[in-house]
């Protein structure tokens, strides 16, 4: 299963960049993918995320026990749940065309899409949650061969929707074509999901599956203590296990590609009037780089505590210094968040070829961001950890936004020297980026001790 | 050794222990017995470090295990709820566990294996925590509390969601471990495992330890030949004068 997402996710990936490519060989300013392309990723990517939706909200909901000992037949609950993935598909493409459609009104700016592509952007939305749903019940279903001929089917129908948008037949036959492949999805979801839904809801909830796959262990160098090394592989495993890890990965490296998007439609010195043209890749990076720090690092971290809630008895009854256990756990955090310089500090100051000083400051400035995040998110995650259950220690949206804000006035304060000073003197402004860098390090640090001070004092009623 | 004196905590207005005072020496099982909410857990939790007293002391081997991490190598603590890392596998957590209290990890490795064979878990080590039973993650908390052979055993309600045969083997282990010497306090609301292993039971209600001895000492003090008897004539008794 996790293959085929891998699949599914790095499919979604190469179209992309297939069509990154062909732009980029066509050398054209304006970005004008075929409707066919566009319309084809955006189904993958809906149907990957709601295969995994199904899984980690649906199949591993263990509360629905309730239904299954209550006179509900199991018919009713695979329906109700099936229309959730749906609805909350639909939901969010709602909103996101409602953002469209707001960008497209204020800007004045001319879409090259008719009611075809409309029409089929909506049939798609509808299909693609009806795909991924059965994937996901499918191929957990025991039988190997109800399994095999299952997924075989829902795969062809990602193919034949693949076909059918880059067909170049007419608009008639290609909603004729997915009118028909939305009534197919919709015959496996009766005949074979739902008959086998109960069954794989109890074996994936009791989630017996072996995990050998993931019991290699992180090689991390040993001037890190035993305890924050052990800690560390811990919490990466539950981490990447609970797929936290690879989701994240994945919305920072679509960023990246976003950030290729714009400079090829913008080119390599738009003109925004006034004479900044020069500033906007610069600002552009340091606010994905920013975003992405978010993301990656400050929003994963505030909840390290609250989703423990109480397991964490565990680690309060271990004769190990309380610093190196949180520190293992922020670590476990930003293990992975060099790929923010790798997917958008790097990349664009590379393409844009930008001086080497340049680069060095756009990737250590990425580093500072990572750092504060890390030092902030582990303070805020004793200072106001949650241990709410249903929220899985979610910060609430006051603590984040707050904490999103500080993050962003640290940041002003560590990078608007240096930013200043690489106007004036290359050297001395790469110099004092890798300075803000230590320093932000060091801050982090302290907030790690700062953090585990909090909770030595901290009192587990729970 | 386990000394616990004059200890108490409230919540806010509430008084959860009301001065208990209570001693054990090696190679003894104190079991104590009490209704719930009667201030069990929350004494246990003030002795492992988990919860800080308002006054008083409670230490192990000489030490506050909040105040002193060293302490914490001379415990192996078995909470009342089995609240584990549901994407661990067992072999995982009791790794994790087991280094991080310094057992070496070639003796680690060893005894994962025994005590998994022992207490029947079987391949199922080797899966996520969150596919296991209540009873099997008892087994496995259990494992964890004795992992690093600690002189002291801290267990709260063990028996909880095993079935007969189990229930009976971890009574056999404490009994067992108890003999090579271990101190064990332990906590239940069952009076058969009470009368099965302890060497001494102390009756807490409302935060007070209203009646202490060994399980004959009891039964004769309150003309009883039933621990059941004793324990709810003891609460009644009890909540009358309060």
């Amino acid at each position: 299963m996790t293959l085929w997402f891998i699949f599914l996710m790095f499919g979604g990936f190469w179209l992309i960049l297939s069509m990154v490519e062909f732009l980029a060989d066509l050398d054209e300013l304006l970005l004008n993918p075929s409707q066919g392309n566009v319309l084809f990723s955006i189904f993958f990517f809906f149907s990957a995320k709601s295969a995994t939706e199904t899984l980690e909200g649906v199949l591993r909901d263990k509360s629905q026990k309730y239904y299954f000992s209550s006179p509900l037949d199991s018919d009713s609950v695979f329906y109700s749940k099936l229309l959730r993935v749906l609805f909350y598909n639909l939901l969010l493409f709602g909103i996101a065309m409602s953002v469209v459609l707001f960008v497209v009104k204020i800007g004045n700016i001319e879409l090259p899409i008719d009611l075809h592509f409309l029409t089929m952007l909506y049939l798609l939305m509808v299909l693609a949650p009806l795909v991924g749903f059965n994937i996901s019940v499918l191929s957990h279903v025991k039988n190997r061969w109800l399994k095999k001929v299952n997924l075989v089917v829902a795969g062809q129908m990602i193919t034949f929707t693949a076909m059918i948008l880059h067909s170049g037949a007419s608009s008639l036959y290609q909603l004729g074509y997915t009118v028909l492949l939305l009534l197919g999805s919709l015959l496996i979801a009766v005949f074979s999901s739902a008959p086998v839904y109960e069954e794989v809801w109890t074996s994936t909830s009791q989630n017996t599956e072996s995990s050998s796959l993931h019991r290699k262990s992180l090689k991390l160098p040993k001037f890190i203590s035993k305890s924050t090394r052990l800690m560390t592989e811990a919490e990466f495993k539950r981490r990447w296990r609970r797929k936290q890890v690879p989701s994240s990965i994945l919305v920072v490296t679509t960023m990246g590609i976003g950030l290729l998007f714009i400079y090829l439609s913008l080119g390599p010195q738009p003109d925004l009037g006034l004479g900044l043209g020069k500033y906007f890749y610069p600002s552009l990076i340091a606010m994905t780089a920013f975003l992405a720090a978010v993301i990656h690092t400050l929003i994963p971290s505030l909840n390290l505590f609250g989703r423990d809630g109480a397991r964490l008895w565990s680690l309060y009854t271990l004769p190990c210094e309380t610093k190196d256990l949180a520190s293992g756990k922020a670590l476990a955090v930003i293990l992975t968040s060099p790929i923010i310089v790798l997917t958008i500090a790097l990349p664009l100051p590379v393409i844009l070829d930008y001086p080497l000083s340049f680069v060095l400051f756009s990737i250590f400035s990425s580093f500072v961001f990572i750092f504060l995040m890390s030092g902030i998110g582990l303070w805020a995650a004793a200072r106001f950890p949650n241990f709410n259950e249903s929220t899985r220690g979610a910060p609430d949206i006051i603590t984040m936004y707050s904490m999103i804000m500080l993050a962003l006035i640290f940041s002003v304060i560590f990078l608007a020297f240096p930013f200043t000073l690489i106007e004036i003197d290359r050297i001395l402004g790469v110099l004092s980026v890798i300075f803000a860098a230590d320093i932000s390090a060091l801050l982090m640090i302290a907030m790690y001790k700062r953090s585990s001070t909090i909770l030595e004092n901290m009192e587990l009623r729970f | 050794m386990i000394e616990i004196k004059d200890l108490k905590k409230s919540y806010g207005e509430f008084e959860a222990l009301k001065g208990i005072n209570i001693s054990l020496e090696k190679g003894k099982i104190y079991t104590l017995l009490g209704s719930n909410g009667a201030g069990k857990t929350t004494l246990i939790k003030i002795l492992t470090g988990l919860l800080q007293p308002d006054s008083g002391t409670a230490r192990i081997d000489g030490g506050s295990a909040r105040q002193d991490k060293n302490v914490r190598e001379r415990f192996g603590y078995m909470p009342e709820h089995p609240d584990l890392y549901s994407r661990l596998t067992g072999e995982e957590f009791l790794h994790m566990m087991g280094s991080l209290k310094g057992v070496d990890e070639d003796v680690l490795s060893q005894k994962i294996k025994e005590f998994s064979q022992d207490l029947e878990i079987g391949e199922h080590i080797h899966k996520e925590i969150g596919g296991y039973s209540k009873g099997m993650k008892q087994k496995l908390l259990f494992i964890n509390a004795i992992i690093n052979d600690p002189p002291n055993l801290i267990l709260d309600e063990p028996t909880n969601s095993l079935d007969p045969r189990f229930s009976q083997d971890i009574k056999s282990k404490i009994k067992d471990l108890a003999s090579q010497g271990k101190c064990i306090l332990m906590s239940t609301h069952i009076t058969p495992v009470a009368e099965d292993v302890a060497d001494k039971v102390g009756i807490i209600e409302k935060g007070e330890l209203v009646a202490e001895g060994t399980v004959s000492e009891l039964k004769r003090v309150n003309g009883s030949d039933n621990l059941e008897e004793v324990f709810i004539e003891v609460i009644n008794h009890a909540q009358q004068v309060s």
